[in-house]
C-alpha cells in the first residue's frame, strides 16, 4: 500500500482516538481542539496496539483490515456519542466543572502575536524537521534493532504474536513493536524508516495537548505556545522522535499526558479532565516495564488533590491514615527485604555517589536546554505558590517524580549502567514534560492575580474557572 | 515598562560579569596579546611506538603487544610560556591505562619531561600544561604516549597548543558551541550540545548567565523597591533557553541535511546500501541471495560474531532467517556461511571445514559470492 497505506493507518488511530474525546470535549467544554488531537492521536495509537493484542487474542490474525475495521467502528461510535450528546440531557454532567479558557486574555498586541508566531512557528518547525528525517533515515540506535525491531520483523514476516525464535521473548511489553507493526501493515511491506513516524507524531501530540492544557489553566495563547515549545525544544526528547525506535519517547508522552490532566483537574476541577488521567495512567504501563512506578507517582498527588477538597478535619484524618499507611509499608520493606529488587534494579540501603552524574546531565550537557535551571530559578522564586492548595497536587507530583529518580539514582544498582548516561537520561526523558507543565502552572500562579471580572477568578483548587495569564 | 527595563540591565550586567570573570581567570596569555595557536594534524603525527594507518579524517595508531602508543610531533621552537594548555582531538575504544604529554627543553635537551593527561574520553581532551613547574622555557620536542590493551586503536586527529589569549579563548569557546553534533550510537543517551568537553559549557554558560541575571534583576527590583516580577525572571530563562535552542535547531538541520544527502528519494534497500553500516547490510542480503530455497537458518562462521554490533546488525538484517554465530553447534543438513574466518580451514580431500575449537564438520559446497562461503553440513 505504501505511504498512503501508512498515512490511513495512522489517521484510522488518530481519529479513534479523537473520536473517543470528543464526547468529553462535548460534554463540558474543558477541552480544546488542541488537546483533543494531542490526547487522541497517543491515546489512538495505544488503543490500536490494544485492538491488535485483542485480535490476535482472539484468533483473528494481525491483517491491516481487522485492526481497520476495529478502529472505524470505535470512530463511528465515539462520532455517533459525540453527535448525540449535545440532543440529550446527560449533558448536563457538567455543571460544575467547566473551565473557562481565558478569554480575556485573547486580546493579543502586535508584539504578543509575533511572538506567538514565533514559538509555535518554531515548534512546528522542529516536529516537521524531525519527521522528515524520520521518514528518510533507516533504523539509527542501538536498541532498536537489538532488541524492538526484531520482534517488530519477526511479527511482520510470520503474522504471529506469540512467535519470538526462541530468542526475543524479553518480557518487554509489546506496544511499540505493535505501533511499528501496524506502520508496517499499513506499508504494505517492511520499511524500518517509515514504520517510526508514530515517534515524530507522538512528540507533536505533547506539543499540541501541552498548548491545549495550557489554556486550560487559563494561559494566553503567548504562554500556551511557550509552553508547547518548550515542551517540543528538549534535545533529549528530540533525539529519540528522529532516532526513533525506543519506547521512551511513547512512555513520556503518555505519562506526561495523564500528568497534564491531572494537574489540570487538580486546578480546575473539571471531570473531563480527571477522565483524561485516569485513561493515560493507565498507558505508560504498556510501553515499559517502569511506567508502573511512573503511573503509580500519579496516586500521591490524586490524594492531596482530593484532600485539598475534603473538609479540613476529614483532609487531617486522611493524611495521618497515609502517613502512618507509608511508614507501615516502607519499614515492613525494609524490615523483610532490605536490598529488594525489581525488574533490573535491585536497591540498596547505602547511597552511590551519583551527584557527578547528575550534574553532568542536568545541568552541564546539552541534554535538556535549561528545564533543570528553570525548575530551580522557579522553586526559589515561587515557593509560597507551589504549596498553595491550587498547586499542591502538582508539586505533589513533581516531588513524588523527583523522588523516584532520586531513588532509582542513589539507592539501586543502576549505576552500574551510568558509563554511557543512557539509564540516567532515559529515565528522566520520562519526567521531563511533566516538569515544563509545571512550570507553565507555577509561574502562571505566581503572578499578580488581575482585578476580579466577569470572566476572571484567583486560581483556586477546582474553582473551575481560572485567571489569564497576562 | 520599568521591570523590562531593569531585566535587560540585570542581563546586560550578568553577562559582562561572567565573561570578563572568565576570561581574567582563563586568559593567561594576556588579554590583549595577539598569538596563534599551534596545531599539529595527522600529517604531523609520527608514530614512534606502535603502528599508523590513514582512515578518512584520522591516523588510526594500533598499540604494539606492550600496548604502548607514542606520538612525535615535528621539532618546532616553542615558548612554553606562551602556549598554556593543550587540546587534543583523539579518541580511543578502550580508556588508556596511561596517558602522558611528552616534551624536552631546550636547556636540558637529554631529558625528557611528562605530564598525565585526565583521559575524558569523548573526542577532545585538554590538559593545562602551565600548572606543571617543568613547562617552561624554549620546548624543542612534543610527542604523546598513550598505554592501552595491546592491539587497541588510537583516532587521531590534531594536537594543538592554545595561547590563551582572551580573543583566542572567545574564539574558540565560540567555534565549540558552533560544533554540529553528527548522530552516534551514543546520541539517545546523551548530548554534548557542541564539541565534546568544551572549555565551556553552552548549557552551563547559559544557566548561569540566566540564574545572575535573575538575581541582578531581583536586587535591583528590591534597590528600586518595586516588587519582583515573576514575568521578568522567566523572560530571561527564556531569552537563554531560546539561544540554546536556536543553536540545536541548526544542529538539527545539520543532521537533516546530511540525511537527506544520504537518503532522500531512495527506496529502504537502497537506503540501507547508503547507511553508515552499509558493509554489513551487504554482507546480510549476499548471503541472503546465495541459500538454496527453503532454508531457514544459517550458522555463520566468522572472526567478526565477536563483535556484538556486527552480530546484532546482521541478524536484524537476515529476518526472518535466524542466524546462529557457532558452526561447532551446526548440525546435517543446516547451513555454515563462512566469512573473514581466519581461523576456519576447508580441507578439499576431505570435504570438511576445520573449526577453530579443532571440531571438524563434513560439508558440501554449496557456493556463495566471495567472500562468503556457503556449506551444508552433510
Amino acid at each position: 500500500m505504501g505511504a498512503a497505506g501508512l498515512v490511513v493507518a495512522l489517521a484510522l488511530s488518530t481519529a479513534a482516538g479523537v473520536a473517543l474525546l470528543l464526547p468529553l470535549a462535548i460534554a463540558g467544554r474543558g477541552l480544546s481542539w488542541q488537546a483533543v488531537l494531542g490526547y487522541g492521536l497517543a491515546g489512538g495509537l495505544t488503543l490500536t496496539t490494544l485492538l491488535m493484542r485483542g485480535a490476535s487474542a482472539l484468533g483473528l490474525g494481525l491483517g491491516f483490515g481487522v485492526t481497520a475495521a476495529s478502529l472505524g467502528a470505535i470512530t463511528a461510535a465515539g462520532l455517533g456519542v459525540a453527535w448525540w450528546l449535545p440532543r440529550h440531557p446527560v449533558n448536563r454532567l457538567d455543571v460544575t466543572a467547566r473551565p473557562v479558557v481565558a478569554e480575556a486574555g485573547l486580546a493579543r498586541t502586535p508584539w504578543r502575536t509575533v511572538l506567538w508566531i514565533l514559538f509555535v512557528g518554531l515548534a512546528t518547525v522542529r516536529v516537521a524537521g524531525i519527521a522528515l528525517e524520520t521518514w528518510w533515515r533507516p533504523l539509527f540506535p542501538w536498541d532498536a534493532w537489538d532488541i524492538w525491531a526484531p520482534k517488530t520483523k519477526i511479527w511482520f514476516f510470520s503474522r504471529d504474536l506469540g512467535n519470538f525464535y526462541g530468542h526475543f521473548d524479553n518480557g518487554y511489553p509489546p506496544a511499540i513493536n505493535l505501533i511499528q507493526l501496524w506502520s508496517s501493515l499499513g506499508l504494505g511491506t517492511w520499511d524500518d524508516a517509515r514504520m517510526n513516524m508514530a515517534w515524530p507524531l507522538m512528540l507533536g501530540a505533547l506539543g499540541l495537548a501541552a498548548y491545549g492544557q495550557a489554556r486550560a489553566v487559563g494561559a494566553t495563547p503567548l504562554v500556551a505556545s511557550i509552553t508547547a515549545w518548550a515542551m517540543t525544544s528538549l534535545p533529549i526528547l528530540n533525539v529519540h522522535a528522529v532516532l526513533a525506535g525506543y519506547a521512551d519517547l511513547p512512555l513520556a508522552v503518555v505519562y506526561g499526558m495523564a500528568a497534564m490532566a491531572l494537574i489540570v483537574w487538580s486546578i480546575t476541577g473539571s471531570w473531563q479532565q480527571l477522565v483524561l488521567a485516569v485513561a493515560f495512567a493507565a498507558m505508560p504501563p504498556l510501553y515499559k516495564i517502569p511506567g508502573v512506578i511512573w503511573s503509580l507517582t500519579l496516586v500521591p498527588a490524586a490524594l492531596v488533590a482530593l484532600l485539598v477538597r475534603a473538609p479540613r478535619r476529614t483532609a487531617l484524618r486522611w493524611a495521618v491514615g497515609l502517613v502512618a499507611l507509608a511508614i507501615v509499608a516502607g519499614a515492613y520493606l525494609y524490615a523483610r527485604h532490605r536490598n529488594f529488587a525489581l525488574t533490573l534494579y535491585q536497591a540498596q540501603v547505602r547511597p552511590h555517589d551519583s551527584t557527578g552524574f547528575i550534574t553532568d546531565n542536568y545541568l552541564i550537557l546539552g541534554n535538556y536546554h535549561l528545564l533543570w535551571y528553570a525548575l530551580l530559578v522557579a522553586v526559589l522564586l515561587c515557593a509560597r505558590q507551589a504549596v498553595s492548595a491550587a498547586l499542591r497536587p502538582a508539586t505533589v507530583l513533581l516531588a513524588t517524580g523527583l523522588g523516584f529518580l532520586a531513588v532509582s539514582f542513589f539507592f539501586t544498582n543502576s549505576a552500574q549502567w551510568w558509563g554511557d548516561y543512557g539509564t540516567i537520561n532515559r529515565a528522566t526523558l520520562h519526567f521531563a514534560p511533566l516538569v515544563v507543565f509545571y512550570l507553565c502552572v507555577l509561574s502562571r500562579a505566581s503572578l499578580p492575580t488581575a482585578p476580579p471580572s466577569r470572566s476572571t477568578t484567583t486560581l483556586e483548587a477546582g474553582s473551575g474557572t481560572v485567571t489569564p495569564l497576562a | 515598562m520599568r521591570h523590562v527595563k531593569l531585566g535587560a540591565v540585570a542581563l546586560l550586567a550578568a553577562f559582562a560579569a561572567l565573561v570578563i570573570g572568565y576570561l581574567s581567570a582563563a586568559a593567561e596569555g594576556g588579554w590583549f596579546a595577539d598569538r596563534p595557536t599551534i596545531e599539529f594534524l595527522r600529517a604531523d603525527a609520527e608514530a614512534i611506538r606502535g603502528k599508523s594507518i590513514d582512515r578518512g579524517p584520522v591516523r588510526l595508531f594500533f598499540s604494539g603487544e606492550d600496548g604502548g602508543i607514542v606520538i612525535r610531533f615535528p621539532n618546532r621552537s616553542i615558548q612554553a610560556e606562551d602556549y598554556p594548555t593543550l587540546r587534543l582531538a583523539a579518541r580511543t575504544d578502550a580508556t588508556p591505562l596511561d596517558a602522558r604529554v611528552l616534551w624536552r627543553r631546550a636547556d636540558q635537551p637529554d631529558r625528557t619531561y611528562s605530564l598525565t593527561m585526565p583521559w575524558v574520553g569523548d573526542g577532545a581532551e585538554r590538559v593545562t600544561l602551565s600548572t606543571d613547574a617543568d613547562w617552561r622555557g624554549r620546548i624543542i620536542g612534543l610527542a604523546i604516549a598513550v598505554r592501552l590493551p595491546p592491539g587497541s586503536p588510537l583516532a587521531f586527529a590534531s594536537l594543538s597548543l592554545l595561547p590563551d589569549t582572551a580573543s583566542s579563548i572567545a574564539r574558540e569557546v565560540l567555534t565549540e558551541w558552533a560544533v554540529a553534533e553528527s548522530w552516534a550510537q551514543y546520541s539517545v543517551n546523551y548530548l554534548h550540545g557542541g564539541s565534546p568537553n568544551p572549555r565551556v559549557p553552552l548549557p552551563l554558560a547559559a544557566g548561569a548567565i540566566a540564574v545572575l541575571a535573575i538575581a541582578f534583576y531581583v536586587a535591583l527590583a528590591k534597590w528600586r523597591r518595586v516588587g519582583v516580577s515573576v514575568s521578568v525572571a522567566a523572560a530571561i530563562v527564556l531569552a537563554a533557553w531560546l539561544v540554546l535552542d536556536l543553536r540545536w535547531q541548526v544542529n538539527l538541520l545539520h543532521n537533516l541535511t546530511q540525511a537527506a544527502g544520504s537518503f532522500a528519494g531512495k527506496s529502504i534497500d537502497d537506503k540501507h546500501r547508503a547507511a553508515e553500516d552499509q558493509q554489513i547490510y551487504l554482507l546480510a542480503e549476499a548471503i541472503r541471495r546465495s541459500l538454496p530455497d527453503g532454508v531457514t537458518k544459517v550458522t555463520l562462521a566468522s572472526d567478526l560474531t565477536a563483535s556484538p554490533y556486527f552480530l546484532g546488525k546482521l541478524r536484524y538484517y537476515l529476518f526472518p532467517l535466524w542466524l546462529h554465530p557457532r558452526p561447532e553447534d551446526a548440525v546435517s543438513g543446516e547451513v555454515v556461511a563462512v566469512f573473514q574466518a581466519s581461523r576456519v580451514g576447508l580441507q578439499e580431500a576431505t570435504g570438511s571445514l576445520q573449526l577453530p575449537n579443532g571440531q571438524s564438520l563434513a560439508v558440501e559446497r554449496l557456493g556463495g559470492t566471495p567472500p562468503i562461503a556457503l556449506f551444508r553440513v552433510r
